[in-house]
């Protein structure tokens, strides 16, 4: 291999790092760089760990001045961006699925799995943005029991409106349904409903929790209507989907 | 990883494969928990990309779920759940129009990741896989070889900051990272001692 060509390979592997496409690269050396990744990256690790995929954005320490100002600018957005109400997008087949599921079982805990790689695509097509890592910190905490600090990430969406807070109010009730504190689940899902009850798959798990906390309590008529509730919104969403093809 | 030849584990796996396919949903997550770290680390060495790693291991949870009721296999779940995402990852890998195909003869995860076969056979043990690699890099000396490579993977540094720390040029600096990959890996490719 020539010089200008060890330098081509270098380059490639070094995009490799930074989750960049690297046509022509070698698939040997290309699975070293990936084994090393795996190996030291604290990035690579904090995915292992939390289950989620972090951002593969590395900021130069030499624009760490700009990216401040950059982000002065962007925070006014951003806080636009936040009280800008947003249409929740449709769920995913597989959302569905598990939805129709937890109606069948009144336990929203495949939801909850469920919506762990669709909260993914949302901050993938920007819709989740700014909450990406306050849900892996509290997939985190759940995964080792630490419901405290599970509690204590998802707070932090209180008051971002929205589908955002709505999803943190499901996940706040899933939270007190899996510690058995029924009364502060169906507390936690009221919270999210009161925010608004559109045709979507958020005010589906919203109602999915109250049911399952209702039916825990052996108040076997409001988890009924809880989940007749969510079967019709499942119903009509089935309904607008079919007609949107 | 914990071994998944060892016959208590297996006991334990098949009643929590039989509560899943019965429909807990605690039981599949109980498993999701179980393999799901060593899962991404397979397929990022396939697609070596996060972000593609995550959204293979979503898929193979998903279908997973799905089609448990068609796992029969008396071997653990987790060769089940690690083929149908080593298919998505290289069919992803394929699909990739930004990347070159995989010639057929390379398209084998196993043979790419050389010493590490049995690994991946008996299920993959990601501390034993870091114990290898830091120990490798140890081998490689105090030459530039590992300081590139420490350096580059280990602090979160641009390109332009690891040759500044280095006092190379970028030239240099990708050229010296072409040739410790490839010292790394001639180290890699030696089977540990017996």
């Amino acid at each position: 291999m020539t010089e200008e060509e060890e330098m081509e390979q270098g380059r490639l592997l070094a995009d490799l790092r930074d989750g960049k496409a690297a046509p022509g690269v070698d698939k040997r050396l290309a699975a070293t760089a990936a084994l090393l990744q795996l190996a030291l990256d604290p990035k690579v690790a904090r995915a292992l760990e939390s289950g989620a995929a972090p951002s593969l954005r590395r900021t130069p320490r030499w624009s760490r001045r700009i990216a401040v100002a950059a982000f002065a600018i962007a925070a006014s957005f951003l806080v636009w961006l936040a009280v800008r109400p947003v249409k929740a997008p449709a769920p995913s087949p597989e959302i569905a699925k598990a939805q129709l599921d937890a109606a069948k079982s009144a336990d929203p805990a495949s939801v909850d799995m469920a919506m762990k790689g669709y909260r993914q695509d949302l901050v993938n097509i920007g819709l989740l943005k700014g909450a990406e890592d306050t849900h892996a910190r509290a997939d985190t905490a759940i995964a080792a029991g630490n419901f405290d600090a599970a509690r204590d990430a998802l707070s932090t969406l209180k008051g971002r409106g929205g589908f955002i807070e709505r999803d943190a109010w499901f996940r706040l009730a899933t939270i007190e349904l899996r510690a058995g504190r029924t009364d502060a689940a169906i507390a936690n899902a009221d919270r999210g409903l009161a925010l608004g009850r559109p045709t979507d798959m958020f005010t589906v798990n919203l109602l999915l929790a109250r049911a399952a906390a209702h039916k825990a309590r052996g108040e076997l008529t409001q988890a009924s209507e809880d989940l007749h509730a969510a079967i019709v919104l499942l119903d009509d969403m089935s309904a607008e989907a079919l007609r949107e093809k | 990883m914990r071994n998944l030849d060892d016959p208590e584990w297996l006991a334990k796996e098949r009643a929590l494969v039989d509560r899943a396919k019965a429909g807990s949903h605690k039981a599949f997550v109980a498993i999701y928990s179980e393999f799901s770290a060593a899962l991404f680390a397979v397929f990022f060495l396939i697609v070596h990309n996060l972000a593609q790693a995550n959204d293979v291991r979503s898929h193979t949870f998903l279908m997973g779920w799905k089609d448990l009721a068609k796992f029969s296999s008396q071997r653990s779940i987790y060769f089940w759940l690690r083929a149908i995402g080593v298919n998505k990852a290289k069919r992803l890998k394929r699909n990739d129009k930004r990347d070159a195909p995989l010639p057929e003869e390379e398209d084998d995860v196993d043979a790419l990741l050389g010493p590490m076969n049995m690994d991946m056979e008996s299920g993959l043990d990601l501390p034993r896989m870091k114990r290898r690699v830091h120990e490798r890099l140890d081998q490689l000396g105090d030459g530039n070889h590992q300081r590139v490579l420490r350096l580059f993977y280990l602090e979160e540094l641009s390109h332009e900051e690891c040759a500044a720390a280095l006092g190379m040029t970028m030239g240099a600096f990708y050229t010296a990272l072409s040739r410790a990959h490839a010292a790394f890996r001639k180290l890699w490719d030696v089977p540990d001692a017996a």
